[in-house]
């Protein structure tokens, strides 16, 4: 038996719209996947595939005017088990959310719900997002399908391990440094992270919140443009999101005459892999695409300067898991003693390690030297790619340093695992839009990503720009 | 003193309990990490410490969020939540 391989979300629509494919076919190829692949690749936390076949056969049986179905009515799609669907358990990967079932929809479900999409299961992922390699989430870690020794990258590992396994013709994961974009990467898939503010955040677990944005993991750049049409716009209840709908797109795959590329010295100077490099900026070169060097040495601080915010956001954020009002609990004689017992016996060992240091980095003394730093720091950089984005309308970066790593191989340094997101952290830091794309060229048999970073609400240009360098 | 030694703090600050082995391997991690964190002090950098981008919305507007209050009915009464005792 081998992998059944699914369509992508343009090709099924446009086979459902004609009645050329049925719905509940996919759900079966789908469930094939799974028994083949699911018990050593670990993608799933959850399943709903018996709910997703019923769903399909009324999709199936609904007759829309040709050319009037529904933009995903039909396409099953996997959730990363941060985002919450109501009715449904949402673990984010940890212990102390054991039992949690969340009473109301995320903004993205309901968005997906009413274009007709339908829910194939929440997937794994390092618990409460925080890691870059899965390997951290309280229901073991998620292999690569690639290569199962491997780690799928992460945070959003098992949204990309099943778009790759065929357990789901597409996926949202959720991005904070690079959560959507590295497991793509890894994974030879399309990841892509909208600007901040473009999706809502409503019923997305938070992790870092002046961060975290939702994106999707898909094959190919038009499918994650048109999980993007559907998911992203203005949200009363979501302060951040911007109040304009998303631009038109132009998909037409052509590569505009003059289009500016850039590339930042210092990420290629201190690139360790020529390989990786070479695997990067090649396509560009041989479509005739001049790339032009911009120095912005400010990215060389990123690592720290998102970390430090990160953890001051987590430090705060995840006060609310004390042990009483969700999930575990450890009870204690005291309330004090409650919440310290359930949180150490909840959360695993990379969330306390960084609860301790935001703690740490936002407490009297030291608050200036860390987090106010870091803020200053955000903002210069901010103010950097403004600046950067006056010379070239794109810039391009390698997405991760490295092809997928072997399970272990770095989960024991967290500051080496850290530095893996120089390239997803500055740009997310800027709250810009980026995506990642496969290189037509592979480093030792596994997928490398293209990283493109556009100017801040450019989502449109960049998906239209990206869709053309896929076809290079 | 070096911050792994404050560790003990730290965690009481935020209310987590830690065991002797833990505390040991945070306290060595901390110190490396911040070291490496410390860079971040060779940049000049100006007073600003806004968010890079607006937030152009109003507030949150909590009355559009359609919590299924029946579904959470069984912990509802008199207009509290009702939690189970936490005492052991």
């Amino acid at each position: 038996m081998s992998m059944k391989e699914l369509p992508t979300i343009a090709q099924l629509w446009f086979d459902l719209d004609t009645g050329a494919a049925k719905a509940a076919d996919v759900i079966a190829l789908i469930r094939e996947n799974v028994a083949l692949y699911e018990k050593d690749i670990n993608a799933y936390i959850n399943l709903y595939l018996d709910e997703a076949e019923e769903l399909a056969r009324s999709q199936d049986s609904t007759r829309y005017p040709a050319g009037k179905t529904p933009d995903l009515a039909g396409i099953p799609i996997a959730i990363k088990d941060n985002i919450c669907v109501k009715g449904k358990p949402c673990t984010c990967a940890s212990n102390i959310l054991k039992g949690f079932v969340a009473p109301y929809d995320a903004t993205v479900i309901e968005r997906l719900n009413a274009r007709g999409a339908i829910l194939v299961g929440k997937t794994n992922l390092d618990e409460f997002a925080m890691g870059a390699s899965t390997e951290t989430s309280a229901f073991g870690p998620v292999r690569n399908p690639l290569d199962p020794e491997r780690v799928p990258g992460g945070s959003s590992g098992g949204s990309a391990a099943a778009v790759r396994y065929g357990g789901a013709v597409a996926a949202l994961g959720s991005d904070t440094g690079g959560s959507v974009r590295q497991p793509a990467a890894f994974s030879g898939l399309v990841g892509f992270r909208p600007s901040y503010g473009r999706v809502s955040r409503w019923g997305l677990v938070a992790f870092a919140s002046s961060l975290d944005q939702i994106g999707p993991i898909t094959r190919t750049v038009e499918d994650a443009a048109l999980i993007y049409s559907v998911i992203a716009g203005p949200d009363p209840r979501d302060s951040t999101t911007y109040p304009q709908e998303p631009e038109e797109m132009d998909l037409t795959g052509e590569l505009k005459r003059g289009v500016k590329v850039g590339i930042i010295k210092e990420f290629f100077a201190e690139l360790a892999d020529e390989r990786i490099s070479e695997a990067v900026q090649t396509p560009f070169k041989e479509a005739g695409i001049d790339l032009i060097e911009v120095s912005m040495p400010e990215v060389r601080y990123s690592i720290s300067g998102y970390y430090l915010l990160a953890f001051s956001e987590v430090s705060s954020n995840l006060a609310r898991y004390d042990g009483i009002r969700y999930g575990l609990r450890v009870s204690k004689l005291g309330l004090r003693e409650t919440y310290s017992a359930s949180r150490a016996q909840g959360f695993g060992e990379e969330i306390k390690r960084r609860i301790l240091m935001g703690t740490f980095g936002l407490s009297a003394g030291y608050i200036d030297a860390y987090y106010n730093t870091a803020l200053r720091y955000r903002a210069a950089l901010a103010k950097a790619y403004e600046k950067a984005f006056s010379q070239v309308d794109f810039l391009l970066s390698p997405t991760a340093p490295t092809v997928a790593y072997k399970l272990g191989e770095k989960i024991h340094d967290p500051l080496e695992m850290y530095l893996g997101d120089i390239y997803t952290a500055s740009n997310a830091l800027a709250a810009l839009p980026c995506i990642s794309i496969p290189a037509p060229r592979k480093v030792d048999g596994l997928p490398v990503g293209i990283q493109l970073t556009a100017s801040r609400y450019q989502d449109a240009k960049l998906l239209e720009f990206a869709h053309a360098v896929e076809r290079i | 003193m070096s911050v792994g030694k404050q560790i003990v703090k730290v965690a009481d600050l935020a209310r987590l309990d830690l065991t002797e082995k833990e505390t040991e391997r945070f306290g060595a991690e901390f110190d490396k990490i911040l070291a490496y964190f410390s860079e971040l002090q060779e940049m000049k950098m100006e007073g600003e410490i806004l968010l890079p981008y607006p937030c152009p919305r109003a507030p949150d507007d909590p009355s559009s969020c359609d919590i299924d209050i029946e579904g959470l009915s069984r912990h509802l009464k008199e207009g509290y939540f009702l939690i189970p005792p936490w005492l052991a």
